[in-house]
């Protein structure tokens, strides 16, 4: 491994380009990673100058979702100003962000919802090629304690006070990675790196399907016994672009939707309500099971989602900057679609196929 | 107190004693039911002869859970028509048993004493210390995220502790601690341990790795005026990184924060107290929405000035052991231990 | 006495609750039993309503929206169905019975049609019998007296 990895070079590139575009004052700011202290970590950074540049690194770890903190950084180059007057004309300083596939769909979001101005986003695409999850790789060691982990282009040598062991990278890449199909980012203003090309996965919702073709019963077993450890430290929450709401329904105390503490159904609850505010808008970047401090596999339910809003809807959130967003905006003609399909609602009938109308509908609308 | 010597057998026939009086916790090391019953998330009582492991460095969850229960019921009432009861407020049985909890580290034992601090005057906190037994083993391995001897801690230290075992090559040192401890062991045939097993104690305790010289330097912080910490420009980049959840203070032994709310249902209620974290924005918010810590970076400050300045003025120590439980499991990697390095960088540029 | 499921409601004042209380009050079959929550549009009707009203223990709940075709404001109510929709589907993956929770978008008049809809509803949940899943359920505390 003393050639240099894809990453070490996308490193590289990270560094030139965020030179350039601070030196020449194109951006203010720019949201990327810096090493972790620990192994198989690392840290968001948002470079404001020159010297931090030399700390951007891109890895096999990068597992967070960097659009969340896009609109925060965006309003902390603007110009202030006092909140009475009106907001100030002039053009605004721009951010440039690093985008995978699934985190240029965020923004995507992002600025179909209005939390982003297109034009002070500078998007520097690069091409995913899975993320290693940590957890994962833990499982393999049980009981040691890793001190590093090396990264090659297909596999990780990982160090402990007595061991040193190589394993398979795409092993241990995390689920959503394994079944994502567009690894690209769909929004890129500054390429770094090779182009990724779109995966073909015949069986996108696997794991979806495969509890759906479980009894109802057996089906509630699983969901009470994976969210039963849930500390309720709202990590899967905050770390999750699409959520931002001042205050969120959990915290609401009149009315109180939710009770506040270890009960099996808030805790229940709020998994399915939090799903359900991401539905039609996630697009399945893995940030809050990779963040979740007891393992819990919660992304389960919004990929549920994601496979009810294609199938009834055909969508993919965030894949067009210019398409609406599914279920908020649709043009009124889909009403029929929607009626005619649905109105019978015996239980069977429930899961819908997807309608050539309805695709076309969406997509056009 | 006496210091006696004793084999994993005759631990085992100890345990198993203990089970006959008391409920006896152990870590749960698969993923532990938070909702336990018995309010203990992350440990689970064993019967009889149940097989358990320790796992290595701190217990997954820490033992803050028994003491400061998720959540705390402090009063119930009854809201439904008609009900005798109605809008009375009552207090809820406590209980006085005894119950042993096996397996905690130095850390956790020494968090215990911390939280006794702020918690001096609470009759429910201080009545669980009083139920609950501590049985505790010293480390012989320090995992890469362990830094208790730079919080003034050590692998060895047994404070805090009802009964400490320290594994020896052929058994355990089991030192009695208290009464509770006393209790525990009454009516055990125990030897009492050699002189050469206790001179191997003491080493550990005096010897190399014991203690770090890095805790004396850590000292000048309680000294440094809070303004020239608080405006360090570090918690800019750090506020900025932080996504605020509350994983690092909910698993942290030493955090303590709660609020309390009550709940109905169907005509019953609770007033409970359940944690909280600095880390939320409701955390500091005041009822006339004006809210002091508004900003990320003065809630991410907060925690930290919190354990390492606004704690220690007031009670004296770190309120931090350095298990290192939040380091690992910080999602956009916080380490504590470069916010302190950089703190203390700080007091030298003075 | 036989069980009789509690059932909650969420009805349109504009075009589906006229008339509703007569079809409370006159449907002699379960009518302590039903509660209707009038709301000025069906699309003001949150997901939280509809979750909280399971986790206080309604046994079914009824979300009846009016016709498109007469709706004052039909395009909200699209979306709103649109994510309904959604929302039955993940409880029923989650394990919750089908059935708890039904919509009824369906083109209705006022009155006698709400009630047919209501009792033939009640009656399905009358089947699956009562609610447990994401109801929630307080542990007994012995207080001191
Ligand atoms: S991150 Fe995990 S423990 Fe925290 S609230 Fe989410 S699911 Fe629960
Ligand atoms: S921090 Fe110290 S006492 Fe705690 S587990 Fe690690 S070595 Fe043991
Ligand atoms: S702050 Fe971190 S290292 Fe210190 S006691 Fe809490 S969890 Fe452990």
């Amino acid at each position: 491994m003393n050639m240099a990895t894809i990453n070490d070079q996308i490193t590289d590139e990270i560094r030139k380009e965020a030179r350039r575009l601070l030196k020449t004052g194109e951006v203010a700011a720019l949201i990327g990673y810096a090493a972790g202290s620990l192994p198989m970590t690392v840290k968001p950074l948002v470079v404001r100058c020159l010297e931090d540049c030399e700390r951007l690194v891109w890895n096999t770890f990068c597992v967070l979702n960097l659009a969340t903190y896009l609109p925060e950084v965006l309003s902390s180059v603007e110009t202030p100003y006092d909140p009475r007057d009106p907001r100030p004309e002039e053009p605004q300083a721009k951010v440039a962000i690093l985008a995978t596939g699934c985190w240029s769909r965020n923004i995507v979001i992002q600025i179909q919802e209005k939390r982003v101005d297109r034009e002070r986003v500078v998007v520097i695409g690069v091409g995913s090629r899975g993320m290693v999850s940590r957890a994962k790789v833990k499982a393999l060691f049980p009981e040691k304690d890793i001190l590093t982990v090396d990264e090659g282009d297909h596999e990780l040598v990982v160090h402990g006070a007595d061991f040193t062991e190589t394993i398979n990278r795409w092993a241990v890449v995390r689920d959503n990675c394994q079944t994502c199909a567009h690894p690209d980012p769909v929004l890129v203003d500054i390429r770094i790196g090779e182009p990724v090309s779109e995966r073909k996965n015949p069986h996108p919702f696997q794991q979806v399907e495969l509890l759906e073709q479980r009894s109802s019963e057996e089906r509630w077993a699983w969901f009470t016994a994976e969210f039963s450890t849930c500390i309720r430290c709202y990590a899967c929450r905050n770390v999750c672009p699409l959520c931002y709401c001042p205050t969120c329904f959990v915290d609401d105390a009149r009315p109180q939707w939710l009770g506040k503490s270890l009960d099996a159904v808030d805790t229940g609850l709020f998994h399915v309500l939090r799903a359900f505010h991401c539905a039609g808008r996630c697009t399945d970047c893995g940030a809050c099971e990779s963040v979740c401090p007891m393992g819990i596999n919660m992304r389960m339910l919004t990929k549920k989602l994601n496979k009810d809003v294609r199938d009834l809807y055909g969508i993919e959130a965030g894949m067009e900057p210019e398409a609406p967003l599914p279920l908020t905006t649709f043009p009124l003609a889909s009403v029929e679609f929607i009626v005619a399909d649905l109105a019978p609602l015996p239980a069977a009938a429930r899961i819908v196929q997807p309608s050539s109308e309805g695709d076309e509908s969406c997509k056009h609308g | 107190m006496q210091t006696w010597m004793i084999s994993p057998v005759e631990l085992d026939g100890l345990i198993q004693q203990w089970q006959k009086s008391y409920a006896v916790y152990v870590p749960a090391l698969s993923k532990p039911a938070t909702a336990a019953t018995d309010c203990a998330p992350g440990w689970r009582r064993i019967n009889a002869g149940e097989p358990w492991t320790l796992p290595v460095g701190p217990t997954p969850a820490s033992v803050k859970s028994f003491y400061f229960p998720q959540p705390e019921i402090l009063m119930t009432f009854h809201l439904e028509e008609n009900h005798p009861d109605k809008g009375v407020m009552r207090e809820p049985l406590k209980s006085h048993e005894m119950q042993v909890v096996l397996g905690v580290r130095p850390c956790d034992a020494a968090s215990v004493l911390l939280n006794q601090l702020p918690f001096t005057e609470d009759p429910l906190f201080m009545a669980k210390c009083q139920r609950t037994a501590l049985v505790g083993f010293t480390c012989t391995t320090r995992l890469s995220t362990c830094f208790c001897t730079e919080m003034g801690g050590s692998p060895h230290h047994c404070a805090g502790l009802d009964l400490a075992l320290s594994p020896l090559q052929n058994g355990f040192l089991l030192e009695v601690l208290s009464e509770k401890g006393e209790t525990l062991v009454a009516g055990c045939k125990l030897v009492p341990a050699s002189e050469s097993d206790l001179a191997v104690l003491a080493d550990r305790r005096q010897g190399q790795g014991a203690t770090s010289s890095y805790s004396s330097q850590l000292e000048v912080l309680k000294a440094c005026a809070l303004s020239r910490l608080y405006d360090a420009p570090m918690w800019q980049e750090l506020g900025e990184a932080c996504i605020n959840c509350g994983a690092c203070t909910f698993i942290c032994p030493t955090c303590f924060c709660f609020d309390m709310q009550d709940e109905v249902v169907q005509g019953q209620g609770r007033r409970i107290r359940y944690w909280d974290s600095c880390m939320f924005p409701l955390y500091s918010q005041h009822t006339s929405g004006h809210n002091p810590r508004g900003k990320k970076l003065q809630r991410t400050r907060n925690r930290f000035l919190h354990k390492l300045k606004y704690f220690p003025d007031r009670f004296g120590p770190f309120s931090c052991v350095g298990c290192g439980r939040c380091i690992g499991d910080c999602p956009v990697n916080i380490d504590i231990r470069e916010v302190l390095n950089d703190l203390v960088r700080r007091t030298e540029l003075e | 006495m036989s069980w009789e499921p509690g059932i909650v409601v969420f009805c349109c004042s504009e075009c589906r609750c006229t008339g509703v209380e007569e079809a409370a009050g006159s449907n002699c079959k379960a009518p302590c039993n039903v509660r209707i929550v009038r709301v000025p549009c069906a699309s003001l009707i949150s997901e939280y309503m509809i979750m909280s009203a399971l986790r206080s223990g309604a046994d079914g709940i009824l979300v009846a929206g009016g016709s498109f075709d007469d709706c004052h404001s039909a395009g909200e109510k699209v979306g709103d169905h649109r994510r309904f929709v959604l929302l039955e589907n993940l409880l029923e993956f989650i394990g919750v019975e089908p059935g708890r929770v039904h919509l009824s978008w369906e083109s209705a008049s006022p009155g006698d049609q709400l009630r047919v809809l209501i009792e033939n509803f009640t009656e399905e949940v009358k089947a699956l019998g009562p609610a447990s899943k994401l109801v929630k359920q307080l542990e007994p505390v012995q207080v001191v007296e």
